[in-house]
């Protein structure tokens, strides 16, 4: 693969990749920094893709283990994200108006890693759970377990604020 | 439900910062990749290629040092069961230079790693 290549498949992965991790993370400096990584990293093993998987599932592997390296090894701490766009967006099911977008990445950002990344890459990414379990690198049954709990931890967390 | 959570998700999906600093970052980080690779490439062709004439001419050697104790036998006073040839010393001495020589040059790579500091 050329570099001309490489830039072009990587350019039309480069947005959703870096929403995914700044989603993950909470950081947007943590984020991109963690993104340039990753896409490094698959360019210097850009001769071993084989195109046996899509190249955005390939991507989004090496970034999540860029991710887990990142975490394991500074310790880095995940947070909720806090943009100013968080105040804007009121969610579909906000009774009073006041639900932000804010709970929502607050209560995320509470889940366990797997758990959150599965949530991200299925709910928000779009990915369908075999790639979502490409990934992670874990079978499909497990990451629709960990959805139906993240779902449910997300649920809980929402419930506990809204009755703050 | 499925696609009510989906849809609120995608609307509330952060939206990352301005793509061109970080294609432009990620343009340097990838020339910079690619200078390494290149010099790394190169290395391990200049290494493939001293292994190859070292490995040529220790053979050479070996050869003509066998060759010329079997050419030149000289018996040697102080250990009888010993053959030498006058030869023996100059060859003996130049494979050892080579012997010490070849992982001399064969180490002296420089880490592409030096590049990233």
């Amino acid at each position: 693969m050329t570099r001309e290549e490489f830039i072009s498949l990587a350019t039309a992965e480069q947005e959703s990749l870096r929403r995914f991790l700044l989603s993950l993370c909470g950081d947007p400096a943590e984020a991109d920094d963690i993104a340039q990584d990753a896409l490094v990293n698959a360019y210097v093993a850009s001769g071993s893709f084989r195109g046996a998987a899509r190249f955005s599932t390939w991507l989004f592997r090496i970034a999540y283990n860029c991710f887990i390296d990142r975490l394991r090894g500074r310790k880095m701490q995940t947070s909720p994200l806090e943009t100013p766009a968080a105040q804007a967006v009121p969610g579909p099911d906000a009774t009073d108006g006041r639900f932000h977008h804010e709970d929502l990445h607050r209560a995320i950002g509470r889940l366990p890693d797997k758990e959150r990344a599965a949530l991200l890459l299925f709910y928000m990414e779009d990915k369908p759970v075999k790639e979502v379990a490409a990934i992670l690198e874990i079978p499909a049954g497990s990451v629709r377990a960990y959805l139906t709990r993240g779902r449910q931890h997300v649920k809980e967390y929402l419930e506990k604020w809204k009755t703050r | 439900m499925e696609n009510e959570i989906k849809e609120f998700f995608r609307q509330t999906a952060p939206t990352p910062a301005d793509p061109t600093s970080f294609t432009l970052e990620l343009n340097a980080r990838l020339a910079a990749v690619e200078t390494i690779k290149a010099y790394h490439d190169r290395e391990i062709r200049r290494t493939r290629r001293i292994f190859l004439i070292v490995f040529a001419a220790g053979l050479l050697l070996g050869g003509a040092l066998a060759a010329f104790l079997i050419l030149y036998p000289v018996r040697m006073p102080d250990a009888p069961t010993v053959i030498e040839s006058p030869w023996f010393w100059p060859v003996a001495i130049a494979g050892t230079l080579l012997a010490v020589g070849c992982p001399m040059l064969l180490t002296r790579r420089i880490s592409p790693t030096r590049f990233l500091r």
